[in-house]
C-alpha cells in the first residue's frame, strides 16, 4: 500500500518536473563544470589561455545540455546519459592530471 | 559618412526584405506581389544587408559589427512601427533610399 | 518526435520565463540605465555641471595628474590607496579620491573629491550620493543582501533568460518571417507581436548581453578549470593571468617616495601620447608603494586597461601589463567589453540602450501576455486564482514600480539637504521605499484601474522631475541647451518622453477602459 503509494508519487507530474529541473539545473552544472575543466586540460594552449578558453565556452555548454534535458523525452535516458559521460570525462581528466 | 552609408544599406535591405512578403507588399502598393520580383527585391536586399556588414566593419571589426547589430536593431523597429501604422508611407522610400544611398557614396568619396 | 520536442520548447520557454521574469526585469532595466552611469553620476553632482569641457584633454593631463597626486601627498598622506580619474570623453571632472587604512580586517573608507580640469582645483561641494553607480551594482548586487548570494541568483535569472532565448527562437519557427508585423489593437495578439519583435530587433544583443553577462561571473560559476589547472586553486590563476592586479601587503616600514612631479614626467618622456585614463598610487609611502598608470582603451573590444606600474622610490617601471593580448585573452576580454559597452561612442550607446530597452519589453510583454492568456480561457464569473492573481500583481509591481522607484531615486538626489547623514544610502532607501508603496498596491489589486493610475503618477512625477532639477540647481532645460551641454538636456528630454509616454499609456487605457467595461484588465505596459 504505501510503497504504491510512493510509485504514484514518483510517476506524478510536479514531481517529474521537478526532478527534470534538478536533472537539467544541478546535472547540468556539475556535468558541464567537469566538460570544461577537462577541455582546459587538453587543448594545446599556455595554461592561462586553456582557461580563459575553456570559461569562456562553459556558458555554451551549460545552455545545450540544459536544452538537451528538457529536449529528452525519457528521464531516465536523461539521467543515465548524463552520470555515465560524466563519469567518463571525470575519469578521463584524472587520469591526465594523474590524481589516479 | 561611412556609418550613415552602412545604416542606409542596412534599413534598405530590410525595407526590401519586408517588401518581398506579399502581406506587407499589399499594405503598401495596394496590388499583390509576383513571385519573380519577390525573388529580386530578397536578392537585392541580400547584396544591401552584405554589403552594409562590410562596410560598417571595414575600419574596426569589432566595433563596427555591435554597430552593424545596432543597425538592424533600428531598422526592423522603424520598419515595424510604419508599416503597422501608415504601411503607404513607405512608398516615398522608393525614391528617397536610392537617392540618399548615392549621395552618401558621392560624399563619402570625395 | 519532432512534435515533442517543440511542445517540450515551448512549456520550458514558458515556466522559465514566468519564474525569473521579475527579477529579470530588474536585470535589464538597472542595466539598460547603467550603459548611461557616467551621465547618470554628472547630472547627480550640480558642483561639476558648469565645468567647461577641455579642448585638449590628452595634452592636459601631465599636469592634471601632478596637480592630483601632490594635492592627495598634501591631504592624505595616510591613506591605503590614492586614486585619480581623469577626464574621459563622458566624464568632466578630475575624480581625486583616497581610502583610509582598513582596520580590524574591515576595508577602510573611501573619501570622493572634485577637481576642475581646468584650473586644477579642488571643487568644496561634493554631493554625497551613487549616481549611476548604484544602477550599475544594482543589475548584479541587488541590494539589502549578500553579495555572493545576490550574484548567484542573478546568474540563475540569465542562464534561464539565455535558455529561454534559445527556446525561443525554437518555438516561434517564422520568427524571422513575421520579423516586422505588429498587429495593433488585437489582445493577446498584439501582446505577443511586441514580445516577438522586441526579442527579433535585438536578438543579437540580447544573446550577446546575456551571454557575456555570465561571462563577467564566471569565476564564481565555473571556477573548476582554473582550480584543476592550478594546484594551488583560483588565486595562482589569477597572478599568472594578471601579475599587474598582484600587490603585496601594507608592510607599515615607512620610506621616502620620490617627487609626484618626478615620477609622472619620467613616464610621460617615455610614452608621451598616451590617453591615461587612471592613476592610483597603493600604500603612498610604505615600502610596498607603488604607481600606476592605466590607458584609456578608447573604442578597442577590449576591457582590461594597459597599465604601466612603477617603483616610488627608485623611479623604475616595474611592469607593463594588458598592451598585448593573447588569443583567448582576447575572447574573453573581448566579451566583457562588449557587455560593458565602454568602448561605445553616444551612437552606439544609444543603441545599445535602445536595446536594453527592447530587452524590458519582451520580458514585460512576455510576462504580461501569460497573465492575459489565463484570464482570457477563464470561465465567465469565475473567480481569478491565486496563483494569476500574484502574477498580475508582480506584473504591475515590476513594470510600473521600477519607475516610480527611478524617479524617487532622482527625487531623493535632488531634495535631500547635503548635509543630511548617510545621505547616499538615504537615497537608496527612497528607490526601495517608492517601489515597496506601488508593490503594496499592486498586490492588493492590479486591475486596469490601478495601471491607469500608476501609469498618471508616473507620468507627473517624470514631468516634475525637470522642474525639480531646475529649481534646485542653477541650470534648467533651456539654460543647457543655450550652453550646449548635451548631457544635462539629454537627461531633461528623456524625463519628458518617459513622462509622455506614459500619459500616452494612461490615456490608452482610459479609452480602452470606457469602450468595453467588460473587460476589466486590459493592459498596456509600455516602460521607458
Amino acid at each position: 500500500m504505501f510503497i504504491s503509494h510512493i510509485g504514484t508519487w514518483f510517476k506524478s507530474a510536479p514531481f517529474l518536473v521537478c526532478s527534470r529541473f534538478f536533472a537539467a539545473i544541478v546535472g547540468g552544472y556539475v556535468f558541464s563544470a567537469i566538460a570544461v575543466s577537462l577541455l582546459a586540460a587538453v587543448v594545446p594552449l599556455p595554461k592561462t589561455d586553456s582557461v580563459l578558453l575553456a570559461v569562456s565556452l562553459s556558458i555554451l555548454v551549460y545552455a545545450c545540455v540544459f536544452i538537451w534535458v528538457f529536449s529528452v523525452r525519457k528521464l531516465q535516458k536523461v539521467y543515465g546519459l548524463l552520470i555515465l559521460l560524466g563519469t567518463c570525462q571525470a575519469v578521463l581528466l584524472a587520469f591526465i592530471k594523474g590524481w589516479l | 559618412m561611412t556609418q550613415l552609408l552602412a545604416f542606409l544599406l542596412c534599413f534598405t535591405g530590410f525595407t526590401g526584405f519586408a517588401l518581398a512578403k506579399s502581406s506587407h507588399y499589399k499594405a503598401v502598393f495596394a496590388v499583390r506581389i509576383d513571385t519573380k520580383l519577390s525573388r529580386r527585391i530578397l536578392i537585392m536586399s541580400w547584396v544591401c544587408l552584405l554589403a552594409s556588414a562590410v562596410v560598417s566593419m571595414w575600419h574596426q571589426f569589432g566595433y563596427g559589427s555591435v554597430l552593424f547589430c545596432g543597425y538592424m536593431a533600428i531598422s526592423v523597429m522603424c520598419l515595424a512601427l510604419v508599416l503597422s501604422y501608415q504601411p503607404a508611407k513607405l512608398r516615398s522610400l522608393i525614391y528617397v533610399l536610392p537617392t540618399s544611398l548615392i549621395i552618401t557614396s558621392i560624399l563619402m568619396l570625395i | 518526435m519532432k512534435d515533442s520536442f517543440f511542445r517540450s520548447m515551448t512549456w520550458l520557454h514558458t515556466w522559465t520565463g514566468l519564474l525569473v521574469c521579475w527579477l529579470l526585469f530588474l536585470i535589464f532595466f538597472a542595466g539598460t540605465l547603467s550603459f548611461f552611469r557616467h551621465e547618470i553620476t554628472l547630472w547627480s553632482q550640480p558642483a561639476i555641471h558648469d565645468v567647461a569641457p577641455q579642448e585638449n584633454r590628452v595634452l592636459s593631463q601631465q599636469s592634471q595628474i601632478t596637480s592630483a597626486l601632490q594635492h592627495l601627498e598634501a591631504n592624505a598622506a595616510d591613506a591605503e590607496t590614492w586614486w585619480v580619474g581623469l577626464p574621459s570623453e563622458r566624464t568632466r571632472a578630475i575624480e581625486v579620491s583616497y581610502q583610509d587604512k582598513g582596520k580590524e580586517g574591515k576595508r577602510g573608507q573611501w573619501h570622493d573629491q572634485f577637481m576642475d580640469p581646468n584650473t586644477e582645483e579642488t571643487l568644496n561641494e561634493y554631493r554625497d550620493s551613487k549616481g549611476g553607480l548604484f544602477f550599475y551594482r544594482l543589475h548584479f548586487n541587488l541590494h539589502y543582501m549578500d553579495r555572493t548570494v545576490a550574484r548567484w541568483l542573478v546568474s540563475l535569472a540569465s542562464l534561464f533568460m539565455l535558455i529561454g532565448l534559445i527556446s525561443g527562437i525554437v518555438i516561434h519557427k517564422r520568427i524571422f518571417k513575421d520579423m516586422f508585423q505588429f498587429r495593433k489593437g488585437k489582445g493577446v495578439r498584439t501582446w505577443l507581436d511586441a514580445h516577438n519583435l522586441s526579442s527579433v530587433l535585438a536578438l543579437p544583443f540580447h544573446i550577446m548581453i546575456t551571454y557575456t553577462g555570465l561571462v563577467t561571473l564566471i569565476f564564481m560559476l565555473f571556477p573548476y578549470p582554473a582550480m584543476t589547472q592550478y594546484e594551488e586553486g583560483r588565486k595562482a590563476f589569477f597572478a599568472d593571468l594578471n601579475p599587474a592586479r598582484q600587490h603585496a601587503d601594507i608592510t607599515g616600514n615607512q620610506v621616502e617616495m620620490l617627487p609626484m612631479k618626478q615620477l609622472v614626467d619620467q613616464f610621460y618622456t617615455n610614452w608621451p601620447n598616451i590617453d591615461v585614463k587612471r592613476v592610483i598610487v597603493d600604500h603612498p609611502s610604505d615600502e610596498t608603494a607603488q604607481l600606476k598608470f592605466y590607458a584609456n582603451t578608447g573604442t578597442k573590444v577590449q576591457d582590461e586597461m594597459p597599465v604601466w606600474i612603477y617603483n616610488t622610490v627608485t623611479g623604475e617601471l616595474v611592469m607593463t601589463a594588458n598592451t598585448e593580448l593573447s588569443v583567448s585573452e582576447t575572447l574573453y576580454d573581448g566579451m566583457i567589453a562588449l557587455h560593458t559597452g565602454r568602448l561605445a561612442l553616444p551612437g552606439l550607446r544609444w543603441l545599445f540602450f535602445m536595446c536594453g530597452i527592447a530587452g524590458c519589453v519582451m520580458i514585460g510583454s512576455g510576462a504580461v501576455m501569460w497573465a492575459k492568456r489565463i484570464r482570457e480561457r477563464m470561465k465567465v464569473g469565475k473567480t481569478a486564482s491565486f496563483g494569476l492573481r500574484l502574477v498580475e500583481g508582480l506584473n504591475l509591481a515590476t513594470i510600473m514600480g521600477l519607475p516610480v522607484a527611478t524617479a524617487a531615486f532622482f527625487f531623493a538626489n535632488r531634495l535631500l539637504p547635503d548635509s543630511f547623514t548617510g545621505r547616499a544610502e538615504a537615497e537608496i532607501h527612497l528607490f526601495f521605499l517608492g517601489w515597496l508603496g506601488v508593490a503594496l498596491m499592486a498586490l492588493y489589486k492590479a486591475g486596469t484601474a490601478q495601471w491607469r493610475q500608476l501609469a498618471q503618477f508616473n507620468a507627473v512625477l517624470w514631468l516634475l522631475l525637470p522642474l525639480c532639477n531646475a529649481f534646485t540647481t542653477q541650470g534648467n532645460l533651456v539654460s543647457y541647451i543655450v550652453k550646449q551641454q548635451w548631457v544635462l538636456a539629454g537627461f531633461d528630454i528623456l524625463c519628458l518622453i518617459t513622462a509622455a509616454v506614459f500619459y500616452i499609456q494612461s490615456r490608452k487605457l482610459a479609452n480602452k477602459d470606457a469602450a468595453n467595461p467588460a473587460i476589466s484588465r486590459t493592459l498596456k505596459g509600455q516602460v521607458v
